[in-house]
C-alpha cells in the first residue's frame, strides 16, 4: 500500500497546489473586478456569462468567490483530474502488464477495487476541501468576510459533482484496457457538457447546471445541499461503483 | 474444504469467445514433488496456472488447492498457493525491497524476511530501483517473493525463463529444496533440461488439451526403449527405411537424416543384431540409444524438434 499512498499524497498535493494557485490571485483581484463588474456585465457576449455577472452583482463577494472557485476551477479542473486519476485505476495496470501481478496477491477483489477507488476519491475531493478552507483567510485580506460552514457545504456539493464523474471513469477503467482511452472519453465528454452550458438554448441539458453559479449560491445561501441534485449525483457514483466492482470481479488481466 | 493437499484439478475449461484455450483438464500435483507442465506457446499453460488461482475464471470444473476448493475470486486459494506470473512486469519506480512488500502484501512478516534472504542469497541489490534491473534480475525478484511465503503449494510460470544456466540451477537447488519440505509445485518452463532435472511429474498440453501425463521416469523408459538411426542425407534415409522392413519393433518417426524406431523390451541388442545383421542397406553415421527423454516426448507430442 505504500507505493499507492504515496502516489494519492503526491496527488492530492498537485492537485491542491494547483487549485490554490489560482484561488489566491483570483480573490486578490476582487476589489478590482468588483469596481468593473457593472462594464463587465454589460460586454458579456453571451446570455450565459450575462446571468453569472448577474448573480455575481447581486451577491457580492459571496457570488464572486463561489463562481472563480468552484464553478471556473474546480468544475473544469476537476473534471480533468477526475479524467486523469479515475483512467489509470485498473486500465494502467493492464497496459503496463502489471494487473496480474495485482491479482495474484492473497487480497481479494472487492478490497483490491475499493481501495483504488478509495484512494482516488481522496485525491479528487481532498484538495477542493483543503483550498475552499483557506477562502476566508484570504477574503479578509480584501477586506471582506464569509462564513466558513457554507463554503464547506459548497465543497461538498462539488465534491459529489466530481465524484459522479470520477465513477464513471472509474468504471471505464474497470471495463477498458487503456486508460488514455478513457480519460479522452470523459475529457471529450466535459468539454461537451461545458460547451453545452455556454449555448442559451441548449444550457439546459448540461450537467454543469448542477454545478455552477446559481446552484452554489443557493447552497451557500440556505445552508443546505438541493436533493433533487445531490441524489442524482451519489445515484451516479453508487451504481457506478457497484458495476464496477461486478465488472473486476470476472475480469482477466 | 475437501481432504486432499497439493493441486487436484477436474475437468477445467476455459473458452476465449470462440477460441477453445482449455479443453476439459485433469491432472494432480502431489505435495513434496514438482510438476511439470510443458507445451508449446499457446497450448494453454499460462491460462491453467491463471485459473488454478482464480485470476482467471474457469468456465467449468474444479480445483481444489491443499483442500480449499476454489470458489469467488480464488482469495482462499491464494492464501495457500503462491503463484509467479510467466508475464514480468514490475514497478520500476520501487526499490527491489519496497517491490518485494508490494509484492507480499497479505502474506506474513515472516514470508516478506525469508523472500528477502532468498533474493540476498540470489545476490539482488535490494536498494536499487528495479528500473536498473536486468531482465534476469526481475524474473529472480518474482522468484523470490514466489518462494517467500511458508505456503503448502506453489505455482510458478516460466520461473526461470530468461536466466543465465548458473541462475537457472541455483533456483532449481531451491525448489528441489522446498519440495523435500513437502511443498506442492507447478512449474511450467520451456526448458526441457530443467524439467527433466526437477520433475518427478508431467503434464503436457497441446491445444489446451493434457496430450501426455505421467512421471519422468516413465518417459526415461520409454526413451529407453527407442533407438534413432542417423544417415549420411535424407536419401540414405529413405533407402534405408525402403529396405529395413525386417527389422524388431517399428519406425515411429522420420526427422531430417534420422529414423526413430521403437522397439520392445529393455534390451537393444536384439535390435542392434538384426540391424548390424542387415545387407544391402546404407550404414548408419550415428546410432543414439537411451537418455533422448523429453526431447523425444516433445517431438513425439508435438511433432517438433525440440532443442
Amino acid at each position: 500500500m505504500r507505493r499507492e499512498f504515496r502516489l494519492t499524497l503526491w496527488a492530492t498535493l498537485a492537485i491542491a497546489f494547483v487549485l490554490e494557485l489560482l484561488l489566491v490571485p483570483a480573490i486578490l483581484f476582487w476589489p478590482r473586478f468588483e469596481d468593473k463588474l457593472e462594464m463587465l456585465s454589460s460586454m458579456a457576449p453571451i446570455q450565459v456569462l450575462k446571468d453569472q455577472l448577474g448573480f455575481i452583482e447581486q451577491t457580492g463577494v459571496a457570488g464572486y468567490v463561489l463562481a472563480q472557485h468552484f464553478f471556473k476551477v474546480c468544475s473544469t479542473l476537476g473534471v480533468l483530474a477526475a479524467a486523469l486519476l479515475a483512467s489509470p485505476a485498473i486500465a494502467g495496470h493492464s497496459l503496463r502488464g502489471t494487473l496480474e501481478l495485482c491479482l495474484a496477491r492473497p487480497i481479494s477483489r472487492r478490497r483490491m477495487l475499493l481501495e483504488r477507488y478509495s484512494l482516488g476519491a481522496f485525491a479528487l475531493v481532498a484538495p477542493v476541501f483543503l483550498t475552499t478552507a483557506t477562502i476566508p483567510m484570504l477574503v479578509e485580506r480584501v477586506g471582506e468576510s464569509l462564513d466558513q460552514g457554507p463554503l464547506a457545504l459548497c465543497a461538498l456539493h462539488q465534491s459529489l459533482f466530481l465524484l459522479a464523474i470520477y465513477s464513471l471513469g472509474f468504471l471505464g477503467s474497470c471495463c477498458a484496457r487503456n486508460p488514455w482511452v478513457v480519460a479522452g472519453a470523459v475529457l471529450f465528454g466535459g468539454l461537451v457538457q461545458l460547451a453545452l452550458y455556454m449555448v442559451e438554448t441548449a444550457t439546459h441539458w448540461s450537467l454543469f447546471r448542477m454545478s455552477d453559479v446559481p446552484t452554489y449560491i443557493a447552497v451557500y445561501q440556505k445552508h443546505a445541499l438541493d436533493p433533487r441534485l445531490w441524489i442524482p449525483m451519489v445515484g451516479v457514483s453508487v451504481v457506478s461503483l457497484l458495476i464496477s466492482l461486478a465488472v473486476f470481479s470476472r475480469r482477466a488481466p | 474444504m475437501v481432504d486432499s493437499s497439493g493441486i487436484v484439478a477436474r475437468g477445467v475449461t476455459r473458452a476465449f469467445g470462440a477460441k477453445l484455450a482449455l479443453a476439459p483438464v485433469d491432472f494432480d500435483a502431489k505435495p513434496g514433488e514438482i510438476t511439470g507442465l510443458l507445451g508449446p506457446n499457446g497450448s494453454g499453460k499460462s491460462t491453467l496456472m491463471r485459473c488454478l488461482v482464480g485470476i482467471t475464471r474457469a468456465d467449468a470444473g474444479d480445483v481444489v488447492i491443499h483442500g480449499v476448493r476454489l470458489a469467488g475470486d480464488g482469495l482462499a486459494v491464494r492464501r495457500v498457493a503462491a503463484y509467479a506470473p510467466g508475464e514480468l512486469a514490475l514497478f520500476g519506480e520501487l526499490k527491489a525491497r519496497e517491490h518485494l512488500e508490494w509484492l507480499l502484501r497479505g502474506r506474513t512478516r515472516e514470508g516478506l524476511e525469508r523472500a528477502r534472504e532468498i533474493a540476498k542469497e540470489l545476490e539482488l541489490p535490494l536498494d536499487a530501483r528495479v528500473r536498473t534491473f536486468s531482465h534476469g534480475m526481475k524474473r529472480q525478484l518474482l522468484f523470490a517473493a514466489t518462494l517467500g511465503p511458508r505456503v503448502p503449494v506453489r505455482i510458478l510460470d516460466e520461473a526461470s525463463e530468461g536466466l543465465d544456466p548458473q541462475k537457472r540451477g541455483a533456483l532449481i537447488a531451491m525448489l528441489e529444496r522446498d519440495a523435500r519440505e513437502g511443498t506442492a509445485i507447478l512449474l511450467s518452463s520451456h526448458h526441457l533440461g530443467e524439467v527433466d532435472r526437477a520433475c518427478k511429474e508431467l503434464v503436457c498440453l497441446h491445444q489446451g488439451r493434457v496430450v501426455y501425463r505421467g512421471s519422468a521416469a516413465d518417459v526415461r523408459a520409454r526413451a529407453g526403449r527407442r533407438v534413432r538411426v542417423v544417415f549420411q542425407d535424407e536419401r540414405e534415409r529413405e533407402l534405408f527405411a525402403a529396405r529395413a522392413t525386417s527389422l524388431p519393433g517399428r519406425t515411429t518417426q522420420s526427422v531430417g537424416n534420422a529414423l526413430v524406431f521403437e522397439h520392445d523390451g529393455a534390451d537393444p541388442r536384439p535390435f542392434l543384431g538384426a540391424l548390424a545383421a542387415l545387407r544391402d542397406v546404407p550404414a548408419p553415421r550415428a546410432l543414439e540409444y537411451g537418455e533422448l527423454s523429453l526431447e523425444e516426448l516433445y517431438r513425439d507430442l508435438y511433432g517438433v524438434e525440440a532443442c
